[in-house]
């Protein structure tokens, strides 16, 4: 269970884990913390940004600038699937 | 945009004069004043929310004209740029009409002697706490360091890489204006060195950890765009100036056209800048997009706009002879220029190493580069 109220999928969490070993070019798990495993350089961290505003349809700003945010497949899945529920409780 | 065609008409004729002496600060007003400045910002404020084509156009007619001017232009709208994506809102409101407006002009500085390209060897600390923190640092070639009011400054602080707009009238500040480098030489170049100096929080840009990984990179990122359709502007008007010499000049009975070595560099070259000018028109495509290519496929519009710059500079020098090697030559200065933009935002080599990096993980991915987008 994730501590902040979503649960992200698994399907994503799988896709993630895949989308991060192409990135990274290391077969990672769905918990490997690849910053700490020094595999993002700058081009990478800021391309995930990138990768997970377009693909996902959300807006990542200074407010979602937290490494827990990115660090895992996991932590990942769930950032975007709160800001996707966060965005569209906005707007209906 | 008739102010843009008179800008572009006064620095056609001025270019070589301030290549002599510095760009004035007057003519950033000019260039405010035909709405270039961080012309991709929004309207709100005080930009012409250009995209990324629109942007990358008026670069390429600025390069092809002066590069110095063309540098204002990739330094005020790659800090505004930033500011605009990782700033706050109330950081956007300050700062972005004083950006567009040409009020304050913005310098980045993100090069130390112990840290150029490699941006993981930055000496520059930020300390302190409370209502400002101290920079102290040695930052060189700064791109309009010595006109500039601002510099957005990437250091190492106890909560990991931050990233300050610091005002540079602030104490402690040193602008060491430089002169006589190779090329570039009106960009009013300057060594910045910050004793304690003063930052406010309210300057501090995106949150400590993120400074160089996404503030800088993000800077670094969109000033590689402009550069890159400067340098095919660049390619395009060398070629042009070489191809008129080659058909007007005649010697002993012989336009130089009819020459078969002087046509093939003619053809050589037109190709390498059409190429580079295509890598530019995809490279605007992704960012357009907001394609995570788009890093990548800007990397490979520079690194190619800026060799075929080079080249196209060589090419018309020699094709041009002594005339392309007289003073206030445009060929002769981009042939000094052209090169700084093979070592600028990121040397040749690093792109090279990302790009082979890119051509794997796309290998990986199972699809071509340039494909899948």
């Amino acid at each position: 269970m994730d501590d902040k109220g979503s649960t992200p999928d698994s399907d994503l969490v799988e896709r993630l884990v895949r989308h991060f070993g192409v990135v990274t070019g290391t077969a990672i798990g769905p918990d490997d913390d690849y910053f700490a495993m020094g595999l993002i350089n700058s081009l990478r961290a800021l391309e995930i940004v990138t990768y997970l505003e377009r693909t996902f349809e959300v807006e990542i700003d200074i407010e979602d600038l937290d490494l827990d945010n990115f660090r895992t497949a996991r932590r990942a899945a769930a950032f975007v699937t709160r800001k996707r529920t966060a965005d569209s409780g906005a707007i209906r | 945009m008739s102010a843009l065609r008179a800008l572009l008409r006064r620095a056609e004729s001025e270019a070589a004069a301030w290549d002599e002496s510095g760009l004035p600060r007057e003519v950033v007003a000019a260039a405010a004043a035909a709405g270039v400045l961080a012309m991709d910002r929004a309207a709100e404020h005080g930009g012409a929310g250009a995209d990324a084509r629109e942007t990358g156009r008026v670069a390429a007619e600025l390069g092809a004209v002066c590069g110095a001017l063309r540098s204002l232009f990739t330094v005020q709208g790659m800090v505004a740029a930033t500011v605009d994506r990782w700033g706050t809102r109330a950081q956007r409101a300050r700062w972005l009409p004083e950006f567009t407006a040409g009020r304050v002009i913005a310098a980045l500085a993100a090069t130390e002697a112990g840290a150029g390209s490699d941006l993981s060897g930055m000496a520059t600390r930020f300390t302190g706490a409370g209502a400002h923190r101290l920079v102290s640092g040695r930052e060189l070639w700064v791109t309009f360091g010595a006109l500039a009011d601002v510099a957005l400054v990437a250091g190492i602080s106890e909560d990991g890489p931050l990233a300050a707009l610091v005002d540079l009238d602030a104490p402690g500040v040193t602008v060491e204006p430089v002169t006589g480098q190779l090329g570039l030489r009106g960009a009013r170049l300057a060594h910045l060195s910050f004793d304690a100096t003063p930052v406010p929080v309210e300057n501090l840009l995106g949150r400590p950890g993120f400074g160089i990984s996404h503030i800088l990179g993000t800077a670094l990122d969109h000033g590689r765009y402009t550069i890159a359709w400067g340098c095919a502007g660049m390619a395009r008007a060398c070629l042009a100036d070489a191809a008129a010499h080659a058909d007007e000049r005649t010697q002993s009975g012989t336009r130089l056209a009819e020459h078969q070595s002087v046509l093939a560099a003619l053809g050589r070259t037109s190709v390498r800048a059409e190429a580079a000018w295509a890598l530019c028109e995809r490279a605007a495509t992704d960012r357009i997009d907001r394609s995570p290519d788009a890093q990548f496929s800007t990397i490979a519009a520079k690194y190619a706009a800026a060799e075929a710059a080079v080249l196209a500079a060589d090419t018309a020098v020699q094709v041009m002879g002594a005339g392309g090697c007289a003073p206030g030559s445009r060929v002769a200065r981009c042939y000094r220029d052209a090169k700084i933009m093979q070592i600028i935002e990121g040397a040749r080599e690093i792109a090279e190493q990302d790009l082979g990096e890119w051509a794997l993980r796309c290998a990986r991915a199972g699809r071509s580069v340039g494909a899948g987008r």
